[in-house]
């Protein structure tokens, strides 16, 4: 046999080619088809020509997309920011051994397993506007006039947030729990001796302390808001009046929606949501070895 | 971490915590809980007593309703094929990659690891038209092995880094003595790696099997005759026929609901350090 042949075949690449294949067929290439596609005026059934940059003056001219994109910009500060907030809270109350923090672990975890979509469902039936809708019901019992949950815009904006929240706290609980038990017991002990507040051990030694679990925190979350898609698709739809339309659903939309099968702009609001998502994960890769070390 | 303080703080700051997490735990369970209820409840219960947890009487009848118009049993097969295929598919080309990538230093290596580690962080939904067209130039559109081939597709690098930090730790000596025993690399991969990867390939399937399962957006747009439909994109389908029956909903939520729950209930500590090898070996 030839010697490089050889060589190639007792490497380690016959072990790695079947799955660097897969992923070049089913996400390298898509995503670098994508960009193509962007810069046609592709519908279905009809590949169309070339438009060049078209599509991206028609998108960052439509209000509708411009709206989206200035809700998916609120949406993730407060889902992000809620979500690391509480999720800290969480993982605070869960320090120390004590009875039942398993038990309360695990049940914190439950809204972070179930299916974005099956949380939609269940939201949905929480907000059903009419005295007798859960929540309604619920605030109704102290006095108070029932809310229109959903079909205002301002607070269907917030009710989406609050279920985002509620949906991916659990996840950031779990990693900022694993950051809170790398802190040495030492360091805590003698914040103690020199009679540190609570408060300032929290700000001066734990958020610091963890901040590098803090960051991954925060891009995992960012990365996961920005293509949230399924459970604002079944509680509003993007509604009341485009409101609540996050980008992904804008995309889907445009692309899929039944008068609209304009693949070639979708495909540009596609482009627009991976530059962005690149932006972070690059931002992730160079925090993890990668970025420090020759691996 | 042990709590300080003496004995009357420790009672004081032991009991908030109970507090707060008992409220907590109201917040993250109650709708959960509602759902799988009310699918059990008798009809008018739901719409007359909406804060009442516990039907007075349990009621199946929804289930006779759903299964008389829907295939549901066959949503819940199309579900386990195409999560089932997807570990079983992607384990085993990430246990290949996984074991390409740990028992040697090689050129490249650092760049298909990075590689591996950005396609596992971006999100396939934001390829999902491109995704879509390929699909149906291959003639894989509406199709359950197109489904299944997407899915395992999906999630092979969750796999790899999973496993690649879990063979990592097992020691080359052994493929070296193996070696020397007149074991081929296959043998290896098979006789050694292979049993004692088990626990990484627990976890890693766990992950894959909860999030494929779970799985709606893509499956959405590419699923389209009844017959293939995936239990997620069917509870789409049959809620939309019948929005504003509460009992219907809250059944094919809660057909949704319990396997995941069951499995996350039976092995919570193989889901957490799947998720944390995975997102946190960087």
């Amino acid at each position: 046999m030839d010697t490089r042949l050889h060589r190639f075949v007792s490497g380690p690449w016959p072990f790695i080619i079947p799955a660097l294949f897969a992923l070049i067929v089913m996400r390298a290439f898509p995503a670098v088809w994508q960009i193509w596609l962007s810069m046609t005026d592709m519908r279905l059934g009809d590949p169309g020509s070339f438009v060049g940059l078209a599509n991206f003056r028609a998108i960052f001219g439509s209000s509708a997309f411009l709206g989206s994109i200035s809700y998916t910009a609120i949406f993730l500060v407060f889902t992000v920011a809620g979500q690391m907030a509480l999720g800290l809270c969480l993982a605070l109350i869960l320090e120390g051994d004590y009875r039942g923090r398993d038990i309360y672990r695990t049940l914190f975890l439950i809204p972070w397993v179930i299916s974005g979509l099956v949380a939609g469902i269940m939201w949905q039936l929480m907000f059903v506007e009419t005295r007798t809708g859960l929540l309604n019901a619920f605030i109704g019992q102290f006095g108070m006039n029932p809310i229109r949950w959903l079909s205002n815009p301002t607070n269907a904006r917030v009710s989406v947030i609050m279920v985002y929240i509620w949906k991916g706290v659990g996840f950031s609980m779990l990693l900022l729990s694993g950051g809170l038990k790398t802190i040495p017991d030492e360091l805590l002990e003698s914040a103690d001796i020199d009679g540190a507040s609570a408060w300032r051990k929290l700000f001066s030694i734990k958020i610091p302390m963890m901040k590098e679990i803090v960051s991954v925190n925060f891009i995992f979350a960012t990365i996961a808001a920005l293509n949230s898609y399924e459970t604002v698709l079944v509680l509003t739809n993007g509604g009341p009046g485009g409101a609540t339309s996050l980008i992904a659903l804008e995309m889907f939309r445009t692309a899929f929606g039944e008068s609209r099968n304009q693949l070639g702009r979708g495909s540009a609001i596609g482009v627009v949501m991976f530059a962005v998502t690149l932006v972070f994960v690059i931002i992730y890769v160079r925090m993890t070895r990668f970025g420090k070390e020759n691996y | 971490m042990a709590l300080r303080g003496t004995p009357l703080q420790r009672v004081r700051r032991v009991t908030t915590r109970h507090l707060v997490a008992i409220f907590a735990t109201l917040i993250f369970v109650y709708p959960v809980l509602w759902i799988l209820l009310a699918a059990i409840k008798p009809d008018v219960e739901i719409y007359r007593q909406p804060l009442s947890l516990f039907p007075s009487r349990i009621d199946f009848s929804i289930f006779q309703m759903i299964l008389s118009r829907w295939p549901l049993f066959r949503f819940i097969m199309n579900s386990l094929l195409y999560s089932i295929g997807a570990v079983v598919i992607s384990l085993g080309f990430a246990l290949f990659a996984a074991f390409g990538l740990s028992r040697q230093e090689f050129k490249g290596k650092q760049t298909i690891l990075i590689l591996i580690l950005m396609v596992q962080m971006i999100p396939a939904l934001v390829s999902v038209i491109p995704i879509y067209l390929l699909m149906r130039q291959l003639g894989l559109y509406d199709t359950q092995i197109g489904m299944v081939i997407l899915y395992s597709a999906a999630r092979i690098p969750w796999g790899v880094w999973i496993l690649v930090g879990f063979l990592n730790q097992i020691p080359r000596a052994l493929d070296e003595a193996a070696t020397i025993d007149g074991c081929t690399r296959f043998d290896i991969l098979w006789r050694i790696i292979f049993p004692l990867s088990l626990p990484g390939l627990a976890s890693a399937a766990i992950f894959t099997f909860v999030g494929t399962w779970n799985e709606f957006a893509i499956a959405s747009i590419i699923l389209r005759s009844t017959r293939n439909l995936s239990l997620p994109v069917a509870t789409m389908t049959m809620i939309q026929a019948d929005p504003n029956d509460w009992r219907l909903v809250a059944a094919t939520a809660s057909v949704n609901l319990i396997p995941v729950l069951i499995v996350f209930a039976l092995l919570q500590k193989h889901i957490v350090a799947g998720l944390t090898r995975g997102a946190l070996k960087g």
